[in-house]
């Protein structure tokens, strides 16, 4: 597999204020459930998604909007007038979202601000499916069909998305 | 009229790169034929792109080895 998620045991998440960071503006919302859903199996290294995987919305921990806009600018969409949204594990608490400290490895490259990465858990991958991946068209469909209204709760719970100012 | 172009669905945040070109893991792929080198296609994420690209090479895991051309409206 590509992708490997580990949890961050040296981490927690127990500070309902903890602010995080959501890159990207969603405005594709199918494209970003897609994303999800074809990385669900990674999930199954998680406590309680052994065996379906997760469909998981990636953020960062920051401290404050200025810290946010300091992570962009780190990325490659920092000169590009990037957006972004804020909320609160609070805020994903209340949509009963489970807020895991991962860290995320693709082909064996730790990503870049593991150190801060935390995963919105946002469903079960649905049960009775072969991984994404393996399923055809009209299979997939009928995935994203069972959790586009949940996944996209959690996405629109980064809204109003913020605009940070090119270069 | 052109075709429209494939979709490659990828998360271009973080998109590793091999040899200054952009790689996409299999799995994402939802078009109704299987991709071939030298395809040109449009690449997006849930908000960056589409961009124009052309697959340049393809891993026997079904990695996509893409050179990204240009940004294309999202009206186009």
């Amino acid at each position: 597999m590509n992708l490997v998620v580990e949890l961050r045991r040296d981490a927690r998440v127990d500070d309902d204020e903890q602010l995080l960071l959501r890159l990207n503006d969603d405005l594709d919302e199918v494209n970003v459930l897609r994303l999800a859903l074809a990385n669900a199996p990674a999930y199954r290294s998680l406590p309680g998604h052994e065996s379906t995987g997760a469909v998981a919305v990636s953020r960062f921990a920051v401290a404050s909007q200025l810290d946010a806009e300091i992570i962009i600018r780190g990325t490659r969409w920092g000169d590009l007038g990037a957006r972004y949204g804020l909320a609160t594990v609070r805020e994903l608490r209340a949509l009963g979202c489970e807020v895991v400290p991962t860290v995320i490895y693709e082909r064996g490259v730790r990503l870049p601000l593991s150190d801060r990465h935390v995963d919105v858990i946002a469903c079960p991958y649905p049960t009775g499916f072969a991984d994404y991946a393996a399923l055809t068209g009209s299979q997939r469909a009928e995935v994203r069909a069972l959790t586009q209204d949940r996944f996209s709760a959690v996405v629109r719970a980064f809204d109003p998305r913020h605009q940070i100012d090119g270069p | 009229m052109d075709e429209p172009l494939s979709r490659v669905v990828a998360d271009l945040t973080f998109a590793p790169l091999r040899g200054g070109l952009a790689t996409v893991p299999p799995g994402i792929w939802e078009e109704d034929h299987d991709p071939v080198v030298g395809e040109r296609v449009a690449v997006s994420d849930g908000g960056a792109g589409p961009f124009a690209a052309v697959i340049t090479e393809i891993d026997p895991d079904g990695t996509l080895v893409l050179k990204v051309e240009a940004f294309i409206p999202a009206n186009a």
